[in-house]
């Protein structure tokens, strides 16, 4: 039997073991932040449907997840966003997407809030620390993150110097990592 | 290089190694570093955690109903079927991955660019993976390998389907397994899936049920469970749950070459 409140961890022993219960938990957990990515980089909702499934179902297939490499929230976000950088660049490998999740499971076991916050308490805390940041700062990170732009053509769209585009790209996410270090610091 | 002399500059570096704008040079130092340092790697690993967060910036959506539907209904077991392949733990043994060309080509762009120096956390992270593929692609290509080998091929004759699926079976009977291989399938309707049926002295054999990837394509290990010597098959769009004759649409069907 698998219970909504366990953690991540616990929850990916079940999927490990084929308990099916538990991805319907991890779906339930976080695929409202798998499809709410994908559909913000492909502004398409069956591309975003599309890729969610595939998403979940890679990782039930294959799942194997080293939580000291960050929680289960984090590995399905990266597994998003290859995904749809891949198809957003038309490479439609199923291959790359997985490159975070091949590592074995550790004994080590941390807990950190993102597992313990819901997606909608996550996201408050994701807007505010966003909206401290300077608006040129937000503007590349978007633009590098959702888009997948590289720094050269940021520089080219937005006509600043590459020099300003890393220095402004580097800069908030440093800040966004010190406003975020409540739910990303481990405890 | 020179390691940086103040935590700034330290920082300031491995947010470019997450950002994934550093030199080659830059790239190889940090590495370097990283594996000397605990302390250093937790603190990329925060980083890396920071910016996937940024994708909780985007306005609160709920994914479509069905949807949740959809991706349980391909993880959860049929109800058994009056066949004698009724145990779903027997059915289609779904291989934990799929190929194609492009990307066997991907891998190789990836071992290619690590050739040339381009070293970077991604790519080693892909690397690994890419090895454990190959791992998992000699198990698949020692079962192509046997001499008893039989090959059906897969074509379309569905009227009604956009796109025109093919592939082909190998039944290797000293394996007690088959490969089926399949691209360019669409997405079967929601509630539905894919059932292959082996023909075998006139009997139908319910062989396995399946839905093709994003990409259209198919790669699946199928237990031999009394099919070892069908001649043909044919692949259906049935309701995913339950065997209703009247749902069925054929649309695929093999015959040995």
């Amino acid at each position: 039997m698998v219970r909504a409140e366990q953690d991540d961890l616990a929850i990916f022993d079940a999927l490990r073991g084929g308990n099916s219960e538990a991805l319907q938990i991890l779906y339930d957990r976080y695929g409202e932040a798998v499809y709410r990515l994908a559909l913000r980089m492909l502004k398409n909702p069956t591309d975003a449907e599309d890729i969610t499934q595939e998403v979940f179902l890679s990782f039930w297939r294959r799942g194997s997840y080293d939580p000291q490499r960050g929680s289960l929230l984090v590995v399905l976000l990266v597994m998003t966003r290859s995904l749809a950088l891949n198809r957003l660049r038309k490479v439609q490998s199923q291959r790359n997407l997985i490159q975070h999740c091949t590592h074995h499971v550790s004994a080590e076991i941390h807990h950190s809030w993102l597992e313990t916050l819901s997606v909608s308490e996550l996201s408050q805390q994701v807007h505010q620390a966003i909206s401290q940041l300077p608006a040129a700062q937000q503007q590349v990170l978007q633009l590098a993150y959702f888009e997948g732009m590289s720094q050269t053509d940021i520089a080219q769209q937005l006509n600043i110097p590459l020099g300003t585009v890393k220095t402004r790209n580097r800069q908030g996410l440093l800040k966004l990592r010190q406003l975020l270090s409540g739910l990303v610091e481990v405890s | 290089m020179n390691v940086p002399e103040s935590i700034e500059s330290q920082n300031e570096l491995l947010a470019g190694y997450v950002l994934g704008d550093l030199s080659p040079e830059e790239s190889a130092a940090v590495e370097q570093q990283l594996q000397d340092d605990p302390d250093l790697a937790a603190e990329v690993e925060q980083l890396q955690a920071t910016m996937s967060l940024m994708a909780l910036e985007t306005p609160a959506v709920a994914p479509p109903p069905g949807l949740r539907d959809r991706i349980l209904a391909q993880v959860t077991e049929p109800i058994p079927s009056p066949t004698k392949v009724s145990d779903p733990a027997i059915r289609g043994n779904i291989l934990p991955f799929r190929f194609g060309a492009r990307e066997l080509l991907t891998g190789a762009a990836a071992i290619a660019l690590a050739l040339l120096g381009i070293s970077n956390f991604q790519m080693q992270q892909r690397l690994a993976s890419v090895e454990q593929e190959f791992a998992e692609y000699q198990d698949a290509i020692a079962l192509l390998q046997q001499p008893q080998n039989r090959l059906l091929s897969i074509q379309s004759v569905s009227d009604t389907m956009s796109s025109e699926g093919m592939g082909s079976l190998v039944i290797a009977p000293e394996q007690d397994a088959a490969i089926l291989t399949l691209q360019n399938l669409e997405m079967p309707p929601e509630g539905m899936v894919y059932r292959m049926w082996a023909f075998v002295d006139g009997e139908k054999v319910d062989c396995t049920d399946f839905v093709p990837d994003a990409s259209g394509q198919v790669f699946l290990q199928v237990p031999l469970e009394g099919w070892e010597g069908a001649n043909s098959v044919v692949i259906n769009i049935e309701s995913a749950g339950s065997q209703e004759p009247e749902t069925a649409e054929m649309v695929l069907t093999g015959e040995s070459l």
